[in-house]
């Protein structure tokens, strides 16, 4: 069970999930599924025993099904036909001789294939091979019988049969099942490694920090920041825990091999990585720090103090950075999805969110935080203005592309509704990013409406119009987006109604279509949003499945789904559902404003007025909306 | 599209091509200058040199006609596909290295899924006629309608080397059916794992209207027994579908390692396809229908297009990865090199039982949920 991962200690160097593992194609997807065939098939319930016997057939289509389940599941189907074994069958579908043929076939087979494979050249006879493994003598006779004289009786078989499962049971199913690594302590032994692999590239990184500069006591803010965290006992701690390389621990050499350690961690395992990693940051965030800050929000140069708690991991963030700059967009993500996670439980409550002193976990508050220092990180890792517009794009193009960037932004926007500072910093910040000036702009219109942020005024070039007006416009633009929205759906019916008419062979054009997006993932596994661990598939064949179901997210949308089979109209409707897959939460920042403003009516909330049925709208819907707007216009 | 990880200038360096074989190999090609183009069936067993000797005839085919075409019946060791597959290729140019399969895309193809007629000797018998079929009725009418400039083609069948029991049977029956002008036997050594002498496929009375041309091994030692070279065929296997998949990606990316290519493919983004819109069938065994999901999950398929004509086969324009499967979004996820126009028609997904290279699955990083750890050695 350890050494699945190889994880022997704290101090120890090897790696983990070493190519030396031996690996082996399966039928089966994990050993859940395989632990629940085990279980039906040895099942006292003579229902769950089909589905076992069911499963085993699909996976012999697969081509690598070990043989002692093949022979078991082809003895436990002939048990089922028989009705010595059955009180629900009173006459036997097959005559004895049948019965007895089958139960021999069996036997025979189980003999010959297993001996086959375990017998080595020296043994002689099938009797001594036989004998070796431990199968019951009886078979060795029948499987003589059967093929070379009588065919052996049907109740000696009956018999020789159950000795057989009960030997399958004992040479296979039994020490297989104990082989199998239990998954918890799995997770657990992973999510140690990935800990102890971070804290060793931090404290590589530190010590190489530390000779360089010759003393820690550098500026003399960090220290203060660094003290607590790094003080002497958790400094000896970490000491003794690298006791083994501690000398050497600042060398280049070690720095690299420490990245490397996580970065191969990462490969395969991003989700618990970045889960592991965020928890580190958020337990280096002084909470202490935050209620002073909570008391006195205007004090700007708190918030970097808060934040400063998590320098201890800057230098780290910045490593992995150079060398897989997506890790940083992920765990930008991971912050976003955990924040929104959190509120969207909360808003339930109709509690305020971030602001909430007395419930509310301090480390959850510290997200925002975090997130505005991560943006922070990565945008000082954009190079100076100097060299010009050019080389800024080119680092973005190489190391996170504008589609993530802009992805990023929406989501934070998503997130960023309810008031809170530090990520419409963080948001304004991204729209630099991305160089788009009209962008900046507008982003500095929205997120003046809904906090009052000097700084943002003061950076944006173009000055800020009265804010009423702007929820009129706004306003007014998410009804006329609806409207021309609207417009296409109808037009692309009509089209598509007519198209259908004329020619029939306009659906078969697009019926294969390469991927719009792919995060590298296994195969066998779906992509995951973040990183390249992947997820697992559900296989079960759920009624499947019509073309619709990608549509009918929500009951709102049913009628919408009778434009179905009209491509046209479908793929309008498609853009309008884009991201709706993901968690949608039914907010936009334009119709929450206006409804603190109590402009619109009623009812409006998150919603619009699609082809006579009330739709819920995400952000990431009203932004595409927007941009096709733009367009129009 | 012919495509290698090796470069093809090199002529082979191991491969010696005895006076035997070249004097066969021209008697063949410039057998009769007036006669219709030669038809030869290349038979003998395993590992006696089979493809190698197919090769060269083919490339002196290829000094009198311009273009030749290849029936390879050999699905386990198939030239110019990958495994499974049974096709009828035309070949154009000269291959200098005969040591390394290239890859072609055969003219017609179909599936039979699995690396041994064993499994459905009347199928692969009924494929294999009807890719002869498809050759006499394009390439082997003297003035063709259709293509009045081109001339019939010589024709060179190459077959698996299972030549006893039912194999031999198969050998026989393929023989009488395409009545072949040429056969070419290659013997080892080892008589007993030879064909029978003569003529064997026809009955006692019937004459031959073949020239049987025996030849022996290409290799041997100083006692004049067989060298047999042992291939490992599941390499071989393994490597011709690593080939084949390569060729999703530009010949001029970067990959040269297994594990780049598998790094290429979990990466690459890959064909989606609606459950709902492609027919999917398992061509050797039932499976569930419950359970078809869990069967095709990153398995290899053919691409098949159901023909209009109910009288013939599904052909197949190529293989195909099931990556993953969203069951949710009724999607599948299939990686292909087949070009997205000859995709288009593609209708049915064919399952047999041709197995994706477990090295592509287990490369680390991206090890896929069916490469299991902790698995009994029981076989």
């Amino acid at each position: 069970m350890e050494s699945f991962l190889g994880f022997r200690g704290p101090a120890a160097d090897e790696v983990i999930f070493d190519q030396s593992q031996s690996f082996k194609l399966v039928p089966w997807i994990s050993w859940n599924e395989w632990e629940f065939v085990r279980e039906s098939l040895f099942s006292s319930s003579p229902q769950s025993v089909p589905s076992a016997l069911q499963r085993i057939a699909t996976w012999r289509s697969r081509g690598c099904l070990p043989v002692v389940i093949e022979v078991t599941a082809a003895i436990i189907e002939i048990q089922q036909k028989d009705p010595f074994f059955r009180d629900d069958i009173a006459e036997a579908a097959d005559s004895e001789e049948m019965l007895a043929m089958l139960y021999c076939m069996a036997i025979m087979r189980l003999v010959n294939v297993v001996i086959e494979k375990t017998r080595r050249k020296t043994e002689t006879s099938i009797a001594e091979a036989a004998n070796a493994i431990g199968i019951p003598r009886m078979l060795i006779d029948i499987r003589h019988e059967g093929s070379h004289r009588d065919l052996p009786s049907l109740r000696l078989v009956r018999l020789a049969a159950t000795k057989a499962l009960g030997w399958l049971k004992s040479y296979y199913w039994e020490p297989q099942k104990n082989a199998i690594p239990n998954e918890g302590d799995l997770v657990a032994n992973l999510r140690k490694e990935i800990k102890q692999r971070l804290r060793e590239l931090s404290f590589c990184l530190k010590a190489k920090q530390m000779s360089r500069k010759g003393s820690l006591l550098v500026k003399g803010k960090r220290t203060k920041h660094l003290e607590p965290l790094c003080g002497p006992n958790k400094f000896l701690s970490l000491m003794a825990v690298n006791h083994t390389h501690s000398k050497t621990s600042g060398s280049k050499k070690h720095v690299s091999k420490a990245v490397k350690n996580v970065l191969r961690l990462y490969a395969s395992f991003s989700v618990e990585v970045l889960d592991v990693l965020l928890g580190l940051l958020m337990k280096s965030f002084k909470s202490s720090e935050l209620v002073q800050h909570l008391e006195n929000p205007d004090d700007g140069k708190e918030a970097d103090s808060i934040q400063a708690g998590f320098d201890e991991w800057k230098s780290v963030i910045n490593k992995l950075f150079n060398k897989e700059p997506k890790l940083l967009w992920n765990l930008l993500t991971a912050v976003l999805e955990k924040i929104l996670i959190h509120e969207t439980g909360k808003q339930e409550l109709d509690a305020p969110i971030l602001y909430q002193h007395t419930t509310e976990s301090p480390r959850i508050r510290s997200l925002p935080f975090l997130f505005e220092w991560l943006v922070q990180i990565l945008d000082s890792r954009t190079p100076a203005q100097l060299d010009g517009v050019t080389v800024e794009m080119k680092f973005i193009n190489k190391y996170l592309p504008k589609a993530t960037i802009l992805e990023l932004l929406r989501k934070c926007l998503v997130v960023c509704s309810h008031a809170n500072k530090q990520l419409a910093h963080s948001a304004f910040i991204l729209s630099r990013m991305l160089g788009n000036k009209f962008l900046n702009y507008k982003l500095a219109k929205l997120l003046s409406l809904s906090l009052n942020i000097p700084d943002l005024a003061v950076s944006t070039e173009v000055p800020l119009e009265s804010n009423f007006d702007n929820f009129i416009s706004l306003e007014k633009e998410s009804l006329d987006v609806a409207a021309k929205s609207l417009e296409l759906i109808k037009h692309g019916r009509k089209k598509s109604k007519t198209m259908k008419r004329t020619d029939v062979h306009a659906e078969v054009k697009t019926r294969w279509a390469i991927a719009k997006s792919w995060n590298p993932c296994p195969i066998g596994m779906l992509p995951h949003k973040l990183g390249s661990s992947g997820c697992l598939p559900v296989l079960d064949c759920c009624n499947v499945i019509p073309e619709t179901s990608k549509l009918s997210n929500s009951k709102n949308q049913l009628e919408l789904n009778q434009c179905l089979g009209n491509q046209e109209a479908q793929r309008v409707v498609e853009q309008l559902d884009y991201l709706s897959t993901e968690k949608t939460r039914e907010t936009v920042v334009g119709c929450e404003v206006s409804n603190k403003e109590n402009i619109s009516s009623q009812g409006i909330k998150g919603n619009l007025l699609i082809d006579g049925v009330w739709r819920r709208v995400t952000e990431d819907e009203v932004i595409a909306i927007a941009s096709g707007i733009r367009i129009l216009v | 599209m012919a495509s290698g990880l090796e470069d093809f200038e090199n002529p082979s360096p191991n491969i010696v091509i005895s006076q035997e074989w070249s004097d066969a190999a021209e008697t063949i090609a410039y057998d009769s200058v007036s006669s219709p183009p030669p038809v030869t069936f290349v038979c003998g067993p395993k590992n006696s040199g089979k493809t190698t000797f197919s090769r060269h005839l083919v490339n002196v085919l290829l000094q009198r006609y311009k273009r030749v075409a290849y029936l390879d019946t050999d699905v386990g060791q198939s030239e110019f596909t990958p495994p499974g597959l049974l096709s009828l290729t035309v070949i154009d140019k000269i291959t200098p290295d005969l040591t390394i399969p290239c890859l072609k895309t055969p003219e017609r193809c179909f599936f039979f899924g699995d690396i041994s007629s064993k499994r459905d000797p009347t199928t692969y018998l009924t494929y294999t006629y009807a890719l002869y079929d498809h050759y006499r009725k394009e390439h082997c009418i003297f003035d063709n309608k259709e293509y009045p400039n081109c001339a019939a083609l010589p024709l060179v069948i190459n077959t698996p080397g299972w030549v006893k029991g039912i194999g031999y049977d198969i050998l026989v029956d393929i023989l009488k059916y395409i009545c072949p002008s040429h056969v070419v036997k290659i013997r080892i050594s080892a008589e007993t794992k030879n064909l029978p002498a003569g003529a064997f496929w026809l009955d006692e009375e019937e004459c031959c209207t073949a020239t049987l041309v025996e030849i022996n091994s290409a290799r041997q030692d100083s006692f004049n027994r067989s060298v047999l070279i042992q291939k490992d065929s599941r390499l071989l296997r393994d490597l011709h579908m690593m080939a084949y998949f390569r060729q999703c990606f530009p010949s001029d990316m970067c990959i040269t390692t297994i594990k780049e290519l598998a790094h290429a493919l979990a990466a690459h983004p890959p064909f989606e396809i609606s459950i709902t819109s492609v027919k999917i069938k398992h061509v050797h065994c039932q499976v569930p229908e419950a359970e078809i999901f869990y069967s095709l999950n990153a398995t290899i398929v053919g691409l098949a297009v159901t023909s209009e004509d109910s009288e013939s086969f599904p052909h197949c324009v190529g293989l195909g990865l099931v990556r993953s499967i969203d069951t949710l979004k009724g999607i599948l996820y299939i990686i292909t090199p087949v070009p997205h126009n000859s995709l288009e028609k593609v209708d049915l997904l064919l399952q047999g039982y041709i197995q994706i290279p477990s090295c592509l699955l287990q490369v680390q990083g991206c090890i896929s949920p069916y490469m299991s750890t902790n698995v009994l050695p029981t076989d």
